[in-house]
């Protein structure tokens, strides 16, 4: 069988193309797996193409190709000098080719994870034994058209390998993945699979390239010269890679959710390439194209298959290969031009052919390699341990360096050194240097931050100390810590920390290791610091502030205490503390409310204890000083204060200005008891300034309680008012004898109660009385009073009596009287009683400087001397009158002798003299008003100008009466007055009155309201005297009776029962 | 005080009665109380007067008519006797709150004090009067002690 030298040539240069695929597996296979891998993956493309190819050429090509034993094996052509020819020379480098990839598919497969001897071993019984075999049967005798080989004469074909090279190394890789199991992390534990991505994608698709420029020899070479058909078995092989390529995009695109996964695409187009090795010779190019788009999910389903079983193929050549290879081989049956086919055999034949092929190679290699692998995994381990695995096979099976493994390295050296200034060397270009350049400048970073917590440590004051959690051995101790404790570091690591701590001045019984672990226990879950009494070594000891961490490191824990000489801060607080009290025991016991009120009129939180108790508050820090007094004063005088707060802040206004205006000088404040009732206090506030700065930041705030100053001011007053109406009064009584005031001052009382009594009755009466009479009967009261105001002289008292009567006679002329007319009185009653209360207290005065006046009279005089015996108070009742008549007659400018001397004042018994009194007062204020005329009338009447008022006691008149008269020697009655005056006043019929006699015209003096007086003065015109002498005299079981010659005389005569 | 400052009261008293029940109330002769007079029927509501006028003003009523009174305000026929106090302090508050709006806010009146069928003994400086005030023929009698 001579071939020409071009197609000598053309075996060669596809023999050259197909192992331009052992470079593109390495780089498939390198890009695909993690770099940790990357040069044990690349070895093993390398290593097992020269373990085949020598193989081969011992054995293999003589198993494959030699002359047969009954289609089973080849027996000759081991280790062949090539003296033939140079196309039996080509031959076998083309066909050594071809055992070179079908042993590096397994590489792909098994990759990270596979021990390097193992693999050589598993290549060494591919290159020898499986693939030799196998290629005997289905290719033996083929390069002459005469398939002796037992599968081969079968009719089973398969143009380039689908089965015999592919499906092969797919089988051989899926009988090693399932010994050698998944990578570590590849499925987690519920089985789900995680992705490892490959380290290099761009490398895998300049592999995968180089795979189809390979594919183009692989294909395009199996016609074993250069023949009409080259050319459409490589469009053939193109179209398949490529429909492959697109029907892998397809499936990741539907798979993976519309993500055009990377690999998928890779190996949908090596398994159509894959495809289409088995029939490229005998199909259409749409053929091509049509096995190229089914390779793709069968590719895929393999993948899906094995992930199903947890089987772990790193580069998916199971996939790729075997699932490729059978579709292929299948193919072979399905698209193939019979005719060019040249089997003969029909359809069904030919695929049943087809499948046994596939079903013998699957066999044979499974088993086989199963059998062999597992005694070599029995020997020699087929799998790398898994720490082998976590650092990559490039380090453990080849003791390779790559830059990420100098970087553990250094970062190792580092942790176990604990030097922080190495730094790792930075590979520029590479992912590892750009981490490595980022880990050095964390690095740096970090040792700034440990330099600066050194610098801390060194320089610290305070003592830092680290010690052991067990026996309290310290470790280490700052400068700081052995300048506190005066000791140093020498006499201070190793020794226990327990020394350091001065038990008696702690107040601890003993201070031990428990104790020290207690407190550091509470000092770390506290995280407050303990204090403690620290010992120098002189023995001194001193306070300290104790705060205790641990670190756990996990293999070794240690305490770091802070140990702080806190002296000069305790002096510091004993000062504070005794400046407190200071401030406190002012604050307390300050009879002032003093505070500072800042911007917001808050008043601060120090403040005197006497700021509570003047504003009855628990609390008054914080407490708005304008909202306190919201409730405490008048709208008016809020907004007064405040206005007055807001200026004292204001800086540009002077404060002794706005001082002037402080309307808190002195406040009225009003407190709600716990009873409901109101309490008045006094308070008096002194503002002043404090600044901070250029501005007023509070008011030093004072305030008193002056209640008691201000009341006594008011009393002050008001005694003052009171003495001074006392002394007018006095003024006014000093001419009158105390002794005749006293007995005018309590019947005027008895009076004022009488007219409150009536009042009263009048009030408590369950039917009103006449009004009209209830003030008639008042009046006559209040009469008798002015009368007997007007003869002691009392003038301002017969006004203030003058007065009331002019009111109640106002309101008796009235058309109807009510209870509201009576108010105006009650107070003018009020009045003039208040002015009897003052006459009593100033009688009694005076009566008492008397009395002491007359005994110190009565010691000095000679005791010879007759003691002067007090008036009886009838005498007084004559000198009160002869008193009344002179005042009265100057008053009237008349001229009177008041003669009294048939007068027996001890013929009045006592309980009568009051009542004499009034009688004769009357009656004498009758003679010399109505009765006794001018001096000039007298003249003109010849009588003389002095006129005569006689009084005179008889007890002989009448038996059992005393009589008294009054006679004077006036005009006498005037009876045509009195009947003009009666009937003038409406009172009586006119008719009557003309016809009534004149003794009883004159009996109408006696009617109350009647005077004959021309107009009412303080004297007379009121008609009330008669009136009420008649009243008085009748109610003393008396009599009164007159007698009258006109311009002659008057008399009456009043009778009196006579009483021992 | 004034008279002036007295017809206030009363007129705040007679209003409130003709207020309330439509009926006015008639005033009768006002006097001054003596120390030892007791005005007290059987409710009595007394108000404290402190700020810049002291003293007490109270009412007191015979319960017939503070039952009355009840009867006309609450529409409550059988009243207990917490509803009659109520209505005596009611009484008295009002009053004093009339005087309140005419005196200003200086003049502090306190919560109404109930006191039932007992004397009442005031400290007071100044005379004390008492005015009886007769509405539908019950007779009650209000008291004012105020210092100026």
């Amino acid at each position: 069988m001579e071939k020409s030298l071009i197609d000598v040539m053309w075996v060669l240069v596809t023999a050259g193309l197909v192992f331009v695929m052992q470079p593109g597996f390495a780089c498939l296979e390198s890009g695909l797996t993690r770099s940790k891998n990357s040069i044990n993956v690349a070895v093993k493309n390398v290593t097992d193409a020269m373990i085949a190819l020598i193989l081969f050429w011992f054995v293999g090509f003589g198993v494959m190709f030699g002359v047969t034993e009954a289609g089973w094996i080849g027996t000759t052509e081991f280790m062949i000098p090539f003296t033939e020819s140079s196309w039996h020379v080509a031959f076998f480098l083309f066909q050594a080719m071809f055992v070179a990839t079908a042993a590096t598919i397994v590489s792909g497969a098994v990759a990270e994870r596979m021990k390097f001897e193992a693999y050589l071993i598993m290549t060494a019984l591919i290159s020898a034994v499986i693939y030799p075999l196998f290629g005997h049967w289905a290719w033996n005798g083929s390069m002459s058209d005469t398939y002796s080989g037992w599968l081969g004469a079968m009719g089973f074909r398969d143009f380039a390998g689908s089965t015999v090279v592919h499906s092969i190394g797919g089988w051989a890789s899926l009988a090693a993945l399932v010994l050698i199991g998944p990578r570590t992390g590849r499925f987690n534990e519920q089985g789900v699979p995680r992705q490892i991505p490959g380290s290099n994608i761009p490398l895998a698709a300049l592999g995968v390239l180089l795979l189809w420029f390979g594919w183009f020899g692989f294909n395009g070479g199996s016609t074993l010269g250069l023949t009409e058909r080259v050319p459409m078995i490589i469009v053939n092989t193109f179209l398949a890679g490529a429909a492959g390529g697109l029907s892998g995009i397809a499936m990741g695109y539907i798979a993976n959710r519309k993500v055009i996964s990377v690999d998928l695409i890779f190996n949908g187009s090596l398994a159509g390439l894959v495809s289409v090795t088995a029939s490229a010779n005998v199909i259409s190019p749409l053929s091509a194209l049509l096995i190229g788009i089914i390779a793709g999910p069968v590719f895929y389903s393999v993948h899906r298959l094995l992930l199903k079983f947890k089987i772990d193929d790193a580069v998916d050549a199971v996939p790729v290969h075997l699932g490729g290879g059978i579709w292929g081989t299948l193919a072979v049956a399905i698209f193939a031009d019979p005719a060019v086919l040249g089997t003969g055999l029909g359809f069904a034949d030919q695929l049943g052919v087809q499948v046994l092929g596939i079903a013998v190679a699957g066999v044979w290699t499974f088993a086989l390699v199963f059998i062999i692998l597992w005694i070599v995994n029995k020997l020699i381990k087929l799998r790398v341990s898994e720490e082998d695995e976590h650092i990559g096979l490039n380090v453990s099976e080849h003791g390779a360096t790559t830059e990420i493994l100098d970087l553990f390295i250094a970062m190792d050296q580092q942790a176990k050194t604990g030097d922080m200034s190495l730094r790792v060397p930075v590979e520029p270009f590479t992912e590892v240097g750009q981490i490595a350049n980022r880990y050095n400048r964390v690095m740096e970073a970090l040792e700034r931050a440990i330099r600066k917590t050194e610098a801390i440590v060194t320089t610290a004051l305070d003592g830092i100390i680290t010690f052991t959690p067990d026996q309290y051995q310290i470790l280490t101790v700052n400068p700081g810590g052995q300048a506190m404790f005066k000791l140093a570091e020498k006499d201070l690591t190793g020794t226990s920390l327990i020394r350091l701590f001065d038990h008696e001045n702690a107040g601890y019984k003993e201070f031990n290791e428990f104790r020290a672990a207690e407190l550091f226990r509470q000092v770390e879950q506290t995280g407050t610091p303990v204090e403690l009494v620290g010992k120098r070594a002189d023995g001194t000891v001193f306070p300290m502030e104790v705060i205790v961490t641990k670190a756990d490191l996990g293999f070794e824990s240690f305490y770091t205490g802070m140990f702080r000489d806190i002296t000069e801060r305790k002096e510091a607080e004993a000062a504070i503390l005794a400046a407190k009290k200071e401030t406190d025991d002012i604050l307390y016991n300050i009879n002032e409310g003093i505070f500072l009120l800042n911007e917001k009129f808050e008043i601060g939180s120090q403040h005197s204890l006497a700021l509570r108790k003047i504003f009855r508050r628990q609390e008054m820090s914080q407490l708005n000083l304008l909202r306190l007094f919201s409730k405490l004063v008048p709208s008016k005088t809020y907004q007064s204060i405040q206005d007055y707060l807001e200026l004292m802040f204001q800086l540009d206004i002077d404060e002794d200005i706005v001082n002037n205006l402080n309307p808190l000088k002195q406040i009225e404040v009003n407190f709600e008891e716990e009873n409901g009732q109101f309490s008045t206090q006094y308070l008096q506030f002194k503002f002043s300034r404090i600044y901070h700065g250029a501005r007023v930041s509070h008011l030093m705030t004072t305030v008193s309680d002056v209640s008691e100053q201000v009341l006594l001011a008011r009393e002050l007053k008001a005694s003052e008012e009171r003495t001074k109406n006392q002394m007018s009064l006095l003024f006014n009584i000093l001419h009158i004898d105390p002794l005749q005031l006293k007995p005018f001052v309590e019947e005027s009382d008895e009076a004022v109660h009488k007219i409150k009594s009536t009042l009263k009755a009048a009030a408590d009466k369950a039917i009103a009385d006449d009004y009209y009479l209830l003030l008639t009967d008042i009046y006559r009261i209040v009469h008798n009073i002015k009368g007997n105001a007007s003869i002691l002289d009392l003038k301002f008292f017969a006004e203030s009596a003058h007065e009331l009567e002019d009111m109640i006679r106002d309101v008796q002329s009235k058309p109807s009287i009510k209870g509201e007319d009576f108010i105006t009185l009650l107070f003018k009653i009020s009045d003039l009683e208040a002015n009897i209360e003052d006459i009593k207290s100033l009688v009694s005065r005076l009566m008492t400087f008397q009395n002491a006046a007359r005994s110190q009279q009565a010691e000095s005089e000679a005791p010879a001397a007759s003691p002067k015996t007090p008036d009886r108070p009838a005498d007084l009742v004559i000198s009160q009158l002869t008193d009344a008549i002179r005042k009265l007659s100057s008053g009237l400018n008349k001229q009177v002798d008041f003669n009294t001397a048939r007068f027996d004042a001890s013929a009045v018994h006592e309980s009568q003299v009051s009542l004499v009194r009034d009688v004769l007062i009357q009656l004498m204020r009758n003679s010399l008003v109505h009765g006794i005329e001018s001096p000039e009338d007298r003249s003109r009447s010849g009588k003389p100008a002095t006129g005569y008022i006689e009084v005179t006691t008889s007890v002989t008149e009448e038996p059992g009466f005393l009589s008294i008269k009054l006679r004077d020697d006036g005009r006498g009655l005037q009876i045509e007055k009195i009947r003009q005056k009666a009937i003038s006043m409406g009172k009586w019929n006119e008719e009557q009155l003309k016809a009534m006699p004149a003794g009883q015209v004159v009996k109408l003096i006696f009617e109350p309201g009647f005077s004959t007086a021309d107009e009412v003065t303080m004297d007379a015109g009121r008609g009330v005297g008669m009136d009420l002498i008649r009243k008085n005299v009748t109610q003393a079981g008396g009599k009164i009776s007159l007698a009258s010659g006109a311009g002659k005389f008057c008399e009456f005569t009043v009778k009196l029962p006579l009483k021992s | 005080m004034t008279d002036k400052e007295l017809q206030v009261f009363l007129e705040g008293t007679v209003n409130y009665f003709h207020e309330v029940s439509g009926t006015p109330a008639a005033m009768g002769v006002p006097y001054i109380k003596e120390t030892q007079d007791e005005v007290s029927l059987d409710l009595t509501g007394a108000i404290g007067i402190s700020g810049n006028k002291k003293g007490v003003i109270y009412i007191t009523c015979p319960s017939l008519m503070v039952k009355e009174l009840v009867g006309i305000i609450l529409g409550d026929g059988n009243p207990d006797s917490g509803s009659l106090c109520d209505m005596t302090g009611e009484i008295a508050n009002t009053i004093a709150g009339n005087a309140r709006q005419v005196f200003g806010a200086n003049f502090m009146i306190s919560v109404p004090i109930i006191i039932e069928g007992k004397p009442i003994h005031l400290k007071v400086a100044a005379p004390t009067f008492v005015i009886p005030i007769t509405w539908r023929s019950h007779k009650s009698f209000l008291v004012v002690g105020i210092e100026s």
